[in-house]
């Protein structure tokens, strides 16, 4: 067994994180419900650890949403990532190749060149050489692109990026040694005993002439392994804590293990597994719309790490959905966030009474306007005037005395209020007997989909007049105007509805879609963001307003009455509901 | 008497000089649009719940600015937040905030009140 004390701090370092990761991951698991617990057991047994593996390569390895989003960020994180990995592999591969008999312990195949001079007798010496070499070339391109990134950001595609504090620092200071140091260690190395591959051999040659070349080389490989140790030391609490974290994630999601059942422990994996890239601050239309900056998903997952949450960013985000959806690592943002606002709700009223109307009629549609639906009549007469012509028969809910849906208090993490309304307003729609449950707000929609487990079908009013006009129920003439489509985000990113707004509108006139930008923007009206002023509001409606009116289309169609509303205040092109459109279309 | 669907109130006094206004400005600082309200009603006439239990916010502002908590506080328990007020209100006051904290900070002094 070959041994040099320098190699201790790397040696150390690794016995320290390895420990540090293995407990914490038993910890996590050990708080996940029995249920769960038996699902890992069982998945690593069945086809879907293949598939969680198959998505830590694409993943955490290749970064392929990475790439997508920006091409060089996707190679710097590919680079240290896989870059690293193979090296460590290749590296074993050649040590153990040339050392079959003894024990081989961790730090020997990452100092192999400190240790053997003569690679006569290892297989293909050139072959693992010139790997080797190019390995480390293309991490030290990844570290350099990384270095450019933190002097110019926008050119890598991001306009803001992340905050560090000291222990970060630490953390990416030795990070951003460890290659340069190897590169060094290996040349100096090759200078002396005059081997190496393309890249470390030439560098060596440039070395050679140095007179105390045995001393600077010793000097490197030690400052190898301090930057080794000093990064793994650093880990744990710095966001490279996400490496180890998110292979554990995506095994876990994969295993089908719940994360609504286990909020606690799975907001502890999520907040641990967001590396904090950075790539939802752009996304976030606060972030630039009022320069917002707790409140940004990566700032504000770093202090639900660190327990340190300010009540006024748990309550500023909009809930759009727009980080998810960029999110490479998949973190559940809006669970997060609403596990954060249900600690801090106040507490209502939780025994109420309801003076409703006489019981409903029974009928064929149920119609459901919602809250912010009795705030845009003309959308509520466009959908009597279309149950008229198509001779539906149809029941109004919430005409009069009706009762909120229950998403909005969900969003404020008013769970207890929630579900008292929903159990009134399915009592109510159940006695209609009604087979179909048409709402115009997309809020109420999610709800109804997502919380109220009604027997029937529950359909937007796009998807339904899509349907009334596909069956031929509602004849349409065409119409000549152009507009585009703002998305509203409960419809899109929160239900995935998207086909059925897309071909109506197709079908009503000249439809100019906005730009793919995940899903559409925010029409600042949400109704998830609480502590956020009037102006805030209207600085994120104008940001939204102002692309969509550069589509030079002369109406925006929505197909949300919140967005209708509030986007109308703050757009100079006229805004109109889906609903408006083909009610003054029918033949 | 002939009922024309209100009643008159009955006398009370308000000493402003020993109200406790403790309560109401720890609320402004949460949310300072609170000074925005002009008592319009537009909120109270919108409002979803009101329809179904005594919940107005324009009386809950006038009380808590007289320090009258627990009565503010019986005004607004029944909201159901959905942020109707919000978007009618003509000040542009951030009425869901606003009832997040009054609620909030008033549920802790009525509660431990009574």
């Amino acid at each position: 067994m070959r041994f040099n004390i320098f190699v201790l701090p790397f040696f150390l370092g690794l016995i320290f994180i390895l420990s540090y990761v293995i407990r914490k991951f038993i910890l996590w698991q050990s708080q996940l419900l029995a249920e769960d617990r038996r699902k890992i057991r069982k998945g690593f047994f069945s086809r879907r650890f293949l598939t969680a593996s198959k998505e830590v390569f694409y993943e955490s390895l290749l970064h392929r949403k990475m790439f997508r989003i920006n091409p060089l960020m996707g190679y710097m994180h590919m680079s240290f990532a896989l870059g690293w990995l193979l090296l460590i592999v290749v590296g074993n591969i050649e040590s153990r190749l040339y050392n079959v008999k003894e024990i081989n312990l961790p730090y020997y195949p990452i100092f192999l060149k400190f240790f053997v001079h003569d690679k006569g007798d290892i297989p293909y010496p050139k072959l693992f050489g010139a790997t080797m070499d190019f390995l480390l070339l293309a991490i030290n391109v990844g570290l350099a692109i990384a270095l450019f990134k933190r002097v110019n950001s926008r050119v890598l595609g991001m306009k803001r990026t992340t905050r560090m504090e000291t222990v970060d620092k630490i953390g990416l200071y030795s990070l951003w040694m460890i290659f340069p140091m190897r590169l060094m260690a290996e040349s100096s190395s090759s200078a002396i005993y005059h081997n190496g591959g393309f890249l470390t051999g030439t560098l060596g040659h440039a070395f050679s002439g140095l007179a105390s070349i045995e001393t600077i080389n010793y000097g490197f490989w030690w400052a190898y392994s301090i930057a080794l140790g000093t990064f793994f030391f650093a880990l744990p609490f710095t966001r490279y804590m996400h490496i180890p974290t998110e292979v554990f994630l995506i095994y876990l999601r994969n295993f089908g293990v719940s994360y609504k059942n286990n909020k606690k422990v799975m907001e502890q994996v999520d907040v641990h597994a967001c590396s904090r890239c950075g790539v939802c601050i752009d996304a976030c239309q606060l972030s630039h719309a009022i320069q917002a900056n707790g409140m940004l998903p990566a700032h504000y997952f770093k202090a639900v790490r660190e327990g340190k949450v300010k009540d006024k960013y748990t309550l500023e985000c909009m809930m759009c959905g727009r980080c998810k959806s960029i999110c490479p690592v998949g973190v559940e943002t809006l669970e997060i966030r609403s596990a954060q606002r249900e600690k801090i709700a106040p507490s209502f009223e939780k025994n109420r009474t309801f003076q409703l109307p006489a019981s409903l009629k029974t009928a064929e549609v149920a119609y459901f306007a919602g809250c912010m639906g009795h705030l845009t009549p003309s959308v509520i007469q466009s959908m009597k005037t279309v149950f008229q012509k198509a001779g539906v028969s149809y029941v109004f809910v919430d005409e009069d005395a009706g009762i909120c849906c229950g998403r909005p208090q969900l969003l404020a993490g008013l769970n207890d209020i929630a579900s008292e309304l929903q159990k009134q307003n399915k009592k109510r729609i159940e006695e209609t007997g009604a087979k179909t449950l048409v709402t115009s707000c997309p809020i109420c929609l999610n709800v109804f989909k997502k919380e109220y487990k009604l027997n029937i079908r529950v359909l937007h009013h796009t998807e339904y007049l899509a349907e009334l006009t596909e069956t031929g129920r509602l004849k349409l003439k065409p119409g000549t105007e152009t507009f585009t489509y703002h998305e509203p985000c409960e419809l899109n990113r929160g239900l995935g509805i998207r086909k059925e707004p897309n071909k109506l509108l197709s079908s009503l006139g000249n439809f100019k879609p906005l730009e793919e930008s995940l899903g559409g923007f925010c029409c600042g009206g949400s109704l998830g963001g609480i502590q956020l002023s009037e102006k805030e509001r209207a600085a994120v409606a104008a940001d939204t307003a102002v692309k969509l009116k550069m589509v030079n289309a002369s109406q925006i169609v929505t197909a949300c009455p919140l967005c209708k509303s509030t986007l109308k205040r703050n757009s100079d092109v006229p805004v109109r509901d889906v609903a408006e459109l083909v009610a003054g279309q029918i033949v | 008497m002939k009922n024309f669907g209100f009643t008159l109130s009955k006398s009370y006094e308000i000493n402003l000089d020993k109200a406790d206004r403790a309560l109401v400005e720890k609320i402004r600082l949460k949310e300072p649009t609170l000074s925005l309200c002009i008592s319009c009603g537009t909120c109270s006439a919108t409002c979803t719940a009101n329809v179904h239990q005594n919940t107005n916010l324009r009386k809950a502002i006038l009380f808590v600015n007289r320090g009258m908590n627990t009565e503010a506080y019986n005004e607004l328990k029944n909201c159901q937040f959905c942020g109707k007020c919000q978007l009618v209100c003509p000040r542009g006051v951030n009425t869901r905030n606003l009832i997040f904290n009054l609620v909030k900070i008033l549920e802790k002094e009525v509660n431990h009140a009574v």
